[in-house]
């Protein structure tokens, strides 16, 4: 039996019938997710900017300067975190299947390399100026307490415990994709 | 008219002329019961890129692009393993055999080898193949030649 004549054979298999698309894909909703997650990011952060722009002046007009002071420290970080996030999206390339298989390959590994790097130091560029611009607040309104002291644990252990969870989804989730994408584009290279 | 009825007539008539190779490339991608699972996700895939496709290369090779592409990250995303063989190696007797014995070979290759024996089953010439995977012609016909001896040696050579 020849190779040819398998060839030929195979084409006159019975195969499935094709459906008309009738919903987005999970690929496609990934990123339509992660679109709309942004946007309500952003309006989040312009309501909240917004808020602590007005305590800024509020404060300060009151001549409580240290509060306002960590108001406007507030503000910087929500802009900062903003600005972060939307540069962070540009630099994961949305793969596009479009693409030749190998560079289809190093784009989705790109992508998974930049969300676990994200997601593993969420505390040093998202929680962090955060948490210290509001328990700065709190602490300058009400004074140095155990009431603030307590806050300022609260908000800590909050924000490692969101970045521990973040680094097992990446060691869970993302690293064996990463794995799997790496072993691909290592054949796909390998001969090339 | 709604976004996903746009372009609906050249994606029929994409999926007429397309349709069977890509139910053959989703047969290796997904398990048996969810290959239109893995077609729907290729057809909407099609659908989006379409009004894109500006003819810098072959339809069949954006076609085919788009459905490895996301046959691959399909199989990422379910973490499907590679499948062990379940025959013995030996001389097939007829073509059913041979046609079966393929099956079993092309789902023990890994994704992107599978992807490109798939490529040389559905009669596409080297260049267009290279095109498609994004590699050189010599890479593509050393791979060919080496999985095709492999399968003719285990299988086809009594």
């Amino acid at each position: 039996m020849e190779w040819n004549e398998l060839r030929a054979q195979w084409k006159n298999r019975q195969t499935e019938t094709v459906p008309r698309p009738t919903r987005p894909g999970p690929a496609a909703r990934i990123w339509d997710t992660v679109r709309r997650r942004d946007r309500l990011e952003n309006a989040a952060a312009l309501m909240t900017g917004l808020v602590f722009a007005a305590c800024v002046i509020f404060f300060a007009l009151a001549g409580l300067w240290m509060t306002s002071a960590f108001a406007l420290l507030l503000v910087g970080s929500i802009a900062w975190i903003a600005l972060r996030l939307g540069r962070a999206r540009r630099q994961i390339p949305e793969p596009d299947p479009e693409q030749p298989v190998l560079l289809f390959m190093r784009a989705e590994r790109a992508a998974l390399e930049t969300q676990a790097r994200l997601m593993s130091s969420t505390f040093a560029w998202y929680w962090g100026p955060l948490a210290f611009g509001v328990i700065g607040f709190f602490a300058s309104l009400r004074g140095i307490d155990p009431v603030s002291f307590g806050y300022a644990l609260i908000v800590v252990f909050m924000g490692l415990g969101v970045e521990a969870l973040n680094r097992a989804a990446v060691r869970k989730q993302i690293q064996p994709a990463l794995e799997w994408v790496n072993e691909q584009i290592s054949q796909l290279e390998n001969e090339s | 008219m709604s976004p996903l009825t746009n372009d609906m007539t050249d994606l029929d008539q994409l999926l007429r002329d397309n349709g069977a190779r890509l139910a053959r490339i989703a047969r290796h991608y997904a398990r048996a019961g969810e290959q239109q699972d893995l077609l729907q996700e290729i057809t909407i895939a099609l659908w989006r890129g379409l009004a894109r496709f500006e003819g810098k290369s072959k339809l069949s090779t954006w076609v085919y692009r788009v459905a490895i592409n996301t046959a691959l990250q399909y199989v990422r995303r379910r973490q499907l393993p590679v499948e062990p063989l379940q025959h013995e190696p030996q001389g097939a007797t007829d073509m059913a055999d041979a046609m079966m014995l393929l099956d079993e070979f092309l789902n023990g290759l890994s994704p992107v080898d599978r992807a490109i024996l798939l490529l040389d089953l559905e009669g596409v010439e080297r260049p267009e193949a290279a095109e498609i995977m994004g590699l050189s012609e010599g890479a593509i016909a050393v791979r060919m030649t080496r999985m095709k001896a492999a399968f003719t040696e285990k299988y086809l050579e009594e």
